[in-house]
């Protein structure tokens, strides 16, 4: 028996269920297989926690919701019958009325951002990221995305909009337009001059396949969103075959019988929408049927811009972020399956320029845009807070480059740069030591604190790195220790069989562990 | 997990009362089981606002079926085939679109806080400890595979005895008991990223 392993026995075993021979057989195995006495031990705990599960409480007024429920699809009942439910029912009326005066508030901003977005399986998410994270921010004196109505797309120019999640063969490549954008939104329309929070994100699990895109249609690997305040494609893009090619947002890369829910929608229609059309280069620049390579990618990417600061500034780091992330390779001394690799770009004042996740440390660089930086100061704040670290920066040195602990339980650190009289704030969490590699827990102790690591993470403020790569099909989850896990996130990204979750500026990253 | 449930004879007035038109006493059948009817809902499911709409849903199923109910089988075995069927469509309804962020930000943990939890003595360390076991534990379960996930949900977690299960989800017991040791089995596996959380030593030669 020693050969076949006896783990189809291990509940009978530790229940005393099994017959007599059968039993004194698998008691000979496992004396003899330290692997099942293992597992067998791990059953056991694994049942006491099963059992330690608590009952939770049903929510408060789950009761008066059947009733309400009851009661909403049937005709009035006999008076006598409908007295003692008054309570209930009246509850849930006015509940009913509540939503119906709160309602239009929270649909507004949501109705106009996707009006014509193209479906996608992520929609629902991302209508519900926007206007809550939105209304929240603003709530907090957070400069949110300015009404979007002025520019809002016509139907005639559907505005793609990314799904949330990516995967591919190869490495994986992120852009994301920002959630928000500068409180003045006038001088925003200009190419280049509105882009003050761009995103991109550059996965590529480095287990010799960086940057190899996947040319084929449905594993392209890129998505673009534009929105109002954002610059206009890149005159140097072809417009028939950006006409021809579905958006790219993410729908071009679901698995088969998801896209088929999905309506494509022509990138061509953004650009007469989100400003006059300019010379800036754009997240959205690069050609879908260019990105057949990182080099192809590199070169579309460095398409000449008139813009200042914006959208070329944020190219050309894209390239300087890519050469640098190609360069350093596969360094040696992993604990992972695969190293993973983050870089992002982006024309705020503080950037996440890479971040390499070994072990228990992330060796972390960021690049300050501030006009006249005089420092950088790192500051621990969960789970504890721990002593601030400084960094010099200057106008010519405006890269810090430090190494943090990851601890158990994930970390949260500050990072604040000082530029004059003016700092600007951003947040990176790390994950959890990396003996973990199936969740990724923030040490945050508290609900709000949860909220406020979104409206961050909204605002273009938080930077997350990605916990330990995963084994197939295992799962990731976010926690708040002590306040709410979202299961859900991973289990959405794993039912798409996505390695990447971008909620608002969040992003959650699960390398691939196994690279063709 | 330690359910209560009320007594047969109260059970049964409540339901012919019910039977007869009487909608205090469906109110307080749903008292009764809410909690019941909802942890199912929730371990099944795996976040409380669709856990909540499952399990309202399934109450609304009871109410319909009710006057059907004979007490050929027991009133609990009757219920739960109702909730599992009702969890069923719940999860395949979720396959079909992904969570809001309404859903994503109200995901509940076990149990609250660490204040409230960390009231038995237990050092704030080991409330920690436990709580993440808990929801490692909890997040795993909804990973299972449905067939799998029902049978250690209504067996560890809701205390059913196999020929409970094999009643409410009409296969036999040992189809149900093989179904309870692979769940295990997958959850054990799926929680090895996590070992520690179980006090499980790695010393085992793999």
């Amino acid at each position: 028996m020693k050969a076949a392993h006896v783990a189809e026995y291990y509940t009978a075993y530790l229940e005393g269920s099994l017959p007599k021979d059968l039993r004194q057989e698998v008691a000979r195995h496992l004396e003899a297989c330290p692997q099942c006495a293992a597992e067998l031990e791990e059953m056991r705990l694994l049942v006491t926690g099963l059992h330690e599960l608590p009952e939770m409480p049903a929510p408060a007024n789950f009761a008066a919701g059947v009733r309400a429920r009851l009661d909403a699809r049937r005709p009035a009942r006999p008076w006598f019958l409908r007295v003692p439910v008054l309570a209930g029912g009246t509850l849930a009326a006015a509940a009913l009325v509540l939503a119906i005066i709160i309602a239009p508030n929270l649909q507004a901003p949501r109705e106009t951002m996707v009006a014509s977005q193209p479906k996608s399986t992520a929609e629902n998410a991302w209508k519900d990221t926007t206007p809550n994270a939105d209304t929240e921010l603003k709530a907090r004196g957070f400069a949110t995305k300015p009404p979007t109505t002025a520019a809002a797309p016509t139907p005639a120019a559907p505005v793609p909009v990314p799904d949330p999640f990516a995967h591919g063969n190869g490495d994986m490549r992120m852009e994301k337009a920002p959630m928000t954008a500068p409180a003045s939104p006038s001088p925003a329309d200009q190419p280049g001059a509105g882009s003050k929070l761009q995103s991109r994100f550059y996965l590529d699990s480095s287990n010799g396949s960086a940057f190899k895109l996947d040319n084929s249609k449905d594993k392209r690997l890129e998505f673009d969103e534009r929105s109002p305040g954002i610059a206009d494609p890149t005159p140097s893009m072809k417009p028939e075959s950006r006409v021809d090619e579905p958006a790219p947002t993410m729908m071009a890369k679901l698995p088969p019988a998801t896209a088929e829910d999905e309506t494509p929608a022509p990138v061509t229609s953004t650009a007469g929408t989100t400003g006059p059309a300019g010379p800036a280069g754009t997240p959205g620049a690069t050609r879908p049927d260019e990105a057949k390579s990182s080099a192809d990618y590199t070169r579309s990417s460095t398409t000449p811009a008139g813009g200042t600061d914006g959208a070329a500034g944020n190219l050309h780091m894209n390239d300087q972020a890519l050469t640098m992330a190609d360069a350093s390779g596969n360094g040696g001394g992993r604990q992972f399956d695969s190293d993973l690799r983050l870089q992002s770009v982006e024309s705020g004042a503080l950037v996440l320029r890479s971040a390499v996740v070994k072990g228990a440390e992330a060796t972390v660089t960021v690049e300050t845009m501030a006009p006249a930086p005089t420092g950088l100061m790192l500051l621990p704040v969960e789970p504890t807070r721990g002593k601030t670290r400084s960094y010099p920066l200057s106008a010519t040195a405006r890269t810090a480059t430090f190494t943090l602990p990851l601890q158990r339980g994930g970390s949260v650190f500050e990072l604040t740069v000082n530029a004059g009289n003016a700092t600007t704030q951003a947040y990176l969490a790390a994950p959890d030591t990396g003996v973990r590699k199936t969740s990724f827990t923030l040490n945050v102790k508290k609900a709000p604190m949860l909220d406020a690591l979104r409206q961050l993470a909204v605002a273009g403020k938080l930077f997350i790195l990605c916990p330990a790569p995963l084994a197939e099909k295992q799962d990731i989850t976010f926690t708040a220790r002590g306040a709410q896990p979202i299961p859900a996130l991973s289990e959405l990204a794993f039912q798409h069989g996505h390695q990447a979750v971008i909620i608002g500026n969040v992003v959650i990253l699960i390398p691939k562990t196994q690279i063709p | 997990m330690a359910m209560t449930a009320p007594s047969v004879q109260t059970e049964m007035a409540l339901i012919r009362r019910v039977q007869q038109g009487d909608g205090v006493a469906f109110d307080r059948l749903v008292e009764l089981y809410s909690t019941r009817v909802y942890n199912l809902a929730y371990r099944m499911i795996g976040n409380a606002e669709d856990a909540q709409d499952a399990a309202q849903e399934a109450f609304l199923r009871i109410y319909d079926a009710l006057p059907k109910f004979r007490g050929d089988a027991s009133f609990s075995t009757w219920m739960h085939r109702i909730v599992i069927n009702v969890c069923h469509d719940e999860m395949t309804r979720r396959r079909r679109r992904p969570p809001t962020l309404t859903e994503l930000a109200t995901e509940d943990g076990d149990g609250g806080t660490l204040a409230e939890q960390a009231t038995t003595g237990e050092t704030a360390e080991d409330a920690v400890l436990r709580q993440e076991r808990q929801q490692a534990l909890h997040h795993a379960i909804t990973t299972l595979p449905p067939p799998f996930r029902e049978v250690l949900v209504l067996y560890d977690l809701q205390g059913f005895s196999y020929d409970e299960i094999a009643e409410m989800l009409r296969v036999n017991m040992g189809t149900v008991k093989s179904r309870l040791n692979r769940a295990r089995n997958l959850l054990r596996e799926k929680i090895r990223g996590e070992r520690e959380l179980f006090g499980i030593t790695d010393s085992r030669s793999r």
